[in-house]
């Protein structure tokens, strides 16, 4: 059989170059990455501790816990720190779930393709962005009120009740969702283009299950395997998050994150010794969340594994997946009209309740000769080249894994660390080794660091894409006289394209993101769009808060414009096309 | 011991000011010892860079400093103070000792009271050595040496004043509540109207720190560690107080700006009728941005209201400190400070001792227009002084457990 022997010599040849590149690129990652998430990990167990020798702590004890632990707000910041958490992940995935049982077939295919044409720029969008487009429309002085003040509500001045912030938690599961649902509809959409949704579903019509049913049972299952890793790294994120919560609720008590976070900005330099504690509190909880929600999954596979079994058709679903599957849409439209508000925003000069739209405009937040035009280039030269080292760094890794049968799985958590431990608290740690090394200050290290918080991005959309990828094309390629490395630029970097630019785009959006590793590796001297936009929405006020939130998502979105339109032009849509389903 | 420093600064500051009258030339050699250190170098100033007339106002500052003294001042702009002494303290946990990553900071009370016991400021006294402090008065400004009852002990050079002001749209509220019963009248006249920001936020915190000043009766224990004091009978009427207004605050009490601006946004839109802020001149310069309607008009409690100075620090390890001790006493000229007391540019009165100053900068000060919606100094004369910085975690804690911990 000519198909086996590709398959021995594909893999001889690969096995023995794999080897050596698996073991540099293992070194190389230990020094620049795993040594500074060390690092910063020590700057966090110390103190938690009760060690700082900077304050004069010399010796070990448990009082930095006991104090966060008795600190009045802990106790209900963690339980709705874990509750929001995974009830958003939990919707957002049900979401997805019903927006494709629905979206891929012939009924909802006209709002699928517009919910598919949001998810590209929605991935760009920073979380703060989503938050402040919400707070715009939905506040009591929002736009929603604006428009239909005084004719419908009878309010000239705004109400004294309101939904922002909310202390029950549900809005800001609402914000979470927007922004998690199109990440991880992105990723469940990448492995649906290589399964045969439209023969599995037409299979199991004939069979008389409904489409709804056919993805419950068949085709769910498959795709949901790829997405664990994204949906760890939206869950770690939904528990951690400090941004949103700030703007959306709740803040009486805040959530865990919040309440670490005050304690690593209280003026007294103590606080910080039981803010760490509660650091490691909450690393603690998002393993305790990640465990439940394996045995949740478990409960999950063998229920639709019953309900398979047991042949049932589940014709209710359908009714029952519809209406969420509108109010999605509607939801995600109502998110627009925020970001439009927040443009008008950071137009307005005077826009006083209840005017429809401002009453003046002007530009005097612009200031693009002096600050935004070469703040812009800065922030697009880090993001450019972190999102690339990263990618670059994620795909050798891969490429080398990909050959070999060994699972370096301790590498991957690793990776991981610096999505489960507050940024502030990590980045302590890691600021004395670059103090200690003169390394703080340089563009490059911004960079540096920049890349290791885009790191587990890249490696959860890329790895699944070599996870499911066929592995006979490259022995095709390679019984063809190609080496590793053209095959890999004919062949797989072609095949993966969307993945690799996904991966690039996404990781564009994040280092737009990072202000704390930006003022903190570039100890003041790097400055980027993104510290300015950060300290512009430390205004409070509305127009800066806009500008602020423009500048921050008209980065990504102009990189993911240029990319598109690049792929476009290059491959066009069908010459994509045909190079994913080509087989 | 705090008396003895009290008195050492004293001490220290007539001294140095019998010298500057007497022989001047000492100071003058140092001055020129400074400017051929400085000359060339970068100050890195971590300074809170929210509000775009103080970033301005900060590029004017680096552009005096580089004409007098060719020196490149970098502004660092900081959410919070907070991100600069993290990197401060790992700097000194790293042993870096020398060419810190910080020249100049923005700091006051509780954070400045936390550096000097964790020795992250520059440990001796360099601020009344400066040829621009012959201007200061301590009699009259006990402030600029006393950082919330903390002796400054010349480690923090005087920058400008604040004072909580309260702001209030005469549209709607046409004469504010100047007193605890009257504001609390108010409030349960008119529930929903009134809140502020959420503690640990400063302002929220300063509020709470004026109407503890208003409605206890043992004030002198406020300026004295809180650990000395019976916390619970001191401010027990403060949370009596609070727990009475509670339920007829915005929102009922369920939740809170978190912070002044938001809180002065809520005005702007007419959810609330009085905001707070630390600076007299806030409400005129958000009237002349158009963020405010210009029936906005401020006001302070007849009792006085809770004043402090803010300061510039120079950290342990500066690489410039030559060049930051320049900055900093050009920021505490009388040029500088003019320019900063003028509402068009920043608003924030002057640390400097009025019959100090030369005839023409007297007359200049005097002519400062006001905007329509900041009070006289006159006005603003009746001045409570900040309470020992240990009062304040306390204050916080409590505040917390009673109003934000969910039960």
């Amino acid at each position: 059989m000519p198909h086996e022997q590709i398959n021995k010599a594909g893999q001889q040849n690969a096995f023995k170059t794999g080897s050596l590149v698996t073991t540099v690129i293992g070194i190389f990652c230990a020094l620049f990455f795993l040594c500074p998430i060390l690092l910063g990990l020590m700057g966090l167990i110390l103190p938690s501790f009760g060690f700082f020798p900077a304050l004069g702590l010399h010796e070990f004890s448990l009082l930095p816990f006991v104090t966060f632990w008795q600190h009045p707000q802990t106790y209900i910041a963690l339980i709705s720190a874990f509750m929001i958490g995974l009830i958003s992940t939990i919707l957002s995935i049900i979401c997805v779930f019903i927006l494709m049982a629905i979206g891929m077939q012939h009924k909802g295919a006209a709002l699928f393709r517009f919910i598919r044409f949001l998810i590209g720029p929605l991935i760009a969008l920073p979380h703060s962005t989503v938050a402040i487009a919400l707070l715009f429309l939905l506040a009591p002085s929002g736009w929603l009120f604006r428009l239909i003040s005084p004719e419908l509500t009878g309010w000239s001045r705004p109400p004294v009740f309101g939904i922002i912030p909310d202390q029950t938690g549900w809005l800001l599961i609402a914000g979470l969702m927007l922004k998690e649902i199109p990440f991880l509809l992105f990723v469940a959409l990448a492995h649906a283009r290589r399964l045969d949704v439209d023969k599995w579903q037409s299979l199991g019509q004939t069979l008389g299950y409904r489409a709804v049913a056919v993805w419950l049972y068949i085709i769910w299952p498959q795709i949901y395997k790829v997405m664990r890793l994204p949906i760890f790294a939206v869950m770690a994120y939904a528990l951690s998050v400090v941004d949103m919560t700030i703007i959306l609720g709740p803040t009486l008590p805040p959530t865990l994150a919040v309440v670490i976070l005050q304690g690593f900005e209280d003026p007294d330099l103590w606080a910080r010794l039981p803010a760490s504690a509660g650091a490691m509190l909450q690393v603690l909880m998002v393993v305790a969340a990640l465990i439940l929600w394996r045995a949740i999954e478990i409960i999950c596979a063998y229920a639709v594994r019953y309900l398979r079994q047991s042949g049932r058709r589940l014709h209710h679903l359908y009714a029952l997946c519809i209406t969420p599957f509108y109010i999605i849409t509607i939801s995600f439209a109502g998110l627009i009209l925020g970001l439009v508000a927040i443009i008008l925003w950071g137009f307005a000069r005077r826009w006083p309740f209840s005017a429809k739209l401002p009453q003046s405009f002007d530009w005097q937040l612009w200031r693009f000769d002096e600050t935004i035009i070469p703040l812009f280039v800065t922030s697009l030269f880090i993001a450019l080249t972190a999102s690339f080292l990263s990618l670059a760094i994620c795909t050798l890794w891969l490429e080398a894994k990909s050959f070999t049968k060994q699972q370096e799985r301790w590498i991957a958590i690793i990776l991981f660390i610096p999505l489960l431990v507050p940024q502030i608290s990590l980045l302590f740690g890691l600021q004395v080794g670059l103090s200690y090394v003169y390394l703080d200050g340089y563009i490059s290290t911004v960079i540096w660091l920049h890349a290791l918080y885009i790191l587990p991005y890249s490696w959860l959309v890329m790895a699944p894409s070599y996870q499911v990828f066929d592995k006979r094309y490259l022995w095709l390629s390679a019984s063809l006289g190609k080496g590793r490395i053209k095959s890999f630029f004919k062949v797989r970097l072609m095949m993966l394209i969307y993945s690799f630019a996904s991966a690039f785009i996404i990781g564009v959006a994040v280092s737009v993101a990072l202000y704390l590793p930006t003022i903190f590796a570039g100890a003041g001297r790097i400055n980027s769009i993104t510290v300015e936009a950060v300290t512009l929405a430390a205004s409070g006020s509305r127009s800066p808060a806009a500008v602020a939130a423009i500048l921050q998502m008209a980065l990504p979105l102009f990189v993911y414009i240029i990319v598109k339109s690049y792929l476009h032009l290059r491959y066009g849509r069908f010459a994509a096309l045909k190079t994913i389903k080509g087989r | 011991m705090k008396f003895l420093n009290r008195h050492f600064i004293a001490i220290a500051s007539a001294l140095s000011a019998m010298i500057l009258s007497v022989n001047s030339y000492a100071m003058e050699t140092d001055l020129e010892a400074l400017k051929a250190e400085a000359k060339g170098s970068q100050v890195f100033f971590n300074a809170w860079g929210g509000d775009e007339k103080i970033n301005a106002y900060i590029r004017w500052a680096g552009d005096e400093v580089k004409a007098l003294y060719d020196i490149d001042l970098e502004h660092v702009k900081l959410t919070d103070t907070a991100a600069a002494v993290s990197r401060i303290l790992a700097e000194k946990t790293a042993k870096r000792n020398t060419d810190g990553s910080v020249d100049l900071l923005w700091v006051n009370g509780e954070s400045f009271a936390a550096m000097m016991r964790a020795d992250l400021v520059q440990d001796h006294d360099w601020v009344t050595s400066l040829p621009n402090w012959r201007y200061t008065d301590e009699a009259e400004l006990p402030a600029i040496a006393l950082d919330f009852a903390v002796p400054t002990q010349g480690r923090e050079s005087p920058w400008g004043r604040a004072q909580l002001v309260f702001f209030h749209d005469s549209a709607y509220l046409a004469e504010p509540p100047k007193t605890p019963a009257a504001l609390k009248a108010y409030i349960n006249q008119n529930p929903g109207r009134f809140t502020y920001p959420q503690p640990p936020d400063f302002i929220g915190i300063s509020f709470l720190k004026q109407l503890l000043i208003e409605l206890t009766d043992s004030d002198d224990a406020l300026y004295k560690p809180a650990d000395e004091a019976d916390f619970e009978a001191v401010t027990a009427p403060l949370w009596a107080y609070l727990e009475d207004i509670n339920d007829n605050l915005w929102r009922g009490g369920n939740a809170y700006p978190q912070n002044y601006p938001a809180q002065r946004q809520l005005l702007a839109d007419g959810e609330v009728d009085i905001y707070i802020a630390f600076n007299p001149a806030d409400a005129s310069s958000a009237i002349a941005r158009g963020e405010l309607p210009d029936t906005v008009r401020s006001y302070i409690h007849e009792a006085g209201s809770l004043a402090n100075v803010h300061f510039l620090a120079i950290p342990f390890n500066s690489g410039s400190s030559a060049a930051a001790k320049l900055v900093a006493d050009f920021m505490l000229s009388p040029k500088a400070q003019l320019a900063k007391a003028d509402p068009a540019i920043w608003g924030d009165p002057s640390v400097l001792s009025l019959r100090k100053l030369p005839a023409d900068y007297q007359a200049q000060f005097e002519k400062l227009p006001k905007g329509v919606a900041t009070l006289s100094p006159a006005d603003l004369a009746q001045t409570l002084a900040e309470p020992h910085p240990s009062w304040v975690p306390l204050l916080e804690k409590e505040w917390l457990a009673r109003f934000a911990s969910g039960n």
